[in-house]
């Protein structure tokens, strides 16, 4: 996942795992246009805000192109947050406070639904659903 | 954070009201021993798919009942309904996946076990009461394959 602000190279270093696609390398630090990249695909930009026990990332704004579902986040939180395998079980990603989308919903569409003023709030929490 | 048979039954009627309006094809059964919704619907793989929601008066929370079977009805089995889900990267769902006999219709049904269903909407305990209910649907859904789609979200 690519940043819109802040130093890139750090969470990039951090969260090397095959879950994320790196569409720039560590040489390629700035960005100046955050909603399209070189390869003429559209961004969704998005805020993830902690819930319910979650730890609370340094980094806040992402972006991702829109055919990356929300199944592909959890992944990659699961990697960056480095949760335990129980933990792993307890990730949820919803939207709009209330509602969590399919994992093969794409974060294309959940923007379209779901955005305000240009940015998608995507909360995410570690609660044990079931049990 | 738990749910009254009166609100219970608000909701689902507000949920199906909506899956009319978005020709979804959620049903609701009224008889006299309470209502509940019925999603039915056949995957790729030729497994009929029968989700119930349903009230627990001991939990007062909604509990998502369902079976999967194949064409020829013959019914998945607790060990079948594991590897099902395995690769949903629930795999610790197993041990809370139990069977239990459906309180109206008297059969025995799998469910994802509701003792923590309250705690879990804590979460979004200064929501309405339908988001409350949309929310736990979302959640418990989304693991065993219950497709819910995102204008039930929208206003």
């Amino acid at each position: 996942m690519s940043t819109v602000e802040g130093d890139e190279n750090e969470s990039l270093g951090n969260a090397s795992n095959s879950a994320v696609t790196n569409e720039e390398t560590s040489s390629n630090t700035t960005r100046s246009g955050p909603l399209n990249d070189s390869e003429g695909g559209a961004k969704v930009v998005f805020l993830l805000k902690a819930a319910g026990g979650a730890p609370i990332l340094k980094k806040k704004k992402w972006a991702l192109p829109r055919s990356k579902t929300m199944g592909h986040i959890v992944e990659f939180l699961k990697k960056y947050m480095q949760l335990d395998s129980q933990q792993q079980q307890q990730l949820f990603l919803y939207v709009n406070q209330s509602f969590a989308p399919a994992l093969d919903t794409t974060i294309g569409s959940v923007n379209d639904c779901f955005s305000s003023e240009g940015t998608l709030v995507l909360h995410y929490s570690l609660t044990q659903a079931w049990g | 954070m738990t749910f009254t048979l009166d609100e219970f039954n608000q909701c689902i009627n507000d949920l199906y009201d909506q899956s009319k309006q978005i020709h979804d094809r959620w049903q609701l059964i009224k008889t006299p021993k309470g209502t509940y919704l019925i999603y039915s619907f056949i995957d790729d793989n030729c497994l009929k798919y029968d989700f119930h929601i349903v009230f627990s008066e001991s939990y007062s929370v909604p509990v998502l009942y369902f079976n999967i079977s194949h064409l020829d009805g013959s019914l998945l089995s607790l060990d079948d309904v594991w590897k099902l889900f395995a690769h949903k990267n629930n795999s610790n769902m197993y041990e809370t996946i139990t069977q239990q006999e459906h309180p109206i219709l008297h059969r025995p049904f799998f469910i994802l076990h509701p003792c923590h269903t309250e705690k879990l909407l804590k979460q979004v305990s200064d929501q309405s009461m339908n988001k409350k209910f949309l929310f736990w649907l979302s959640i418990y859904g989304q693991s065993v394959g219950l497709p819910l789609s995102v204008n039930y979200a929208i206003d």
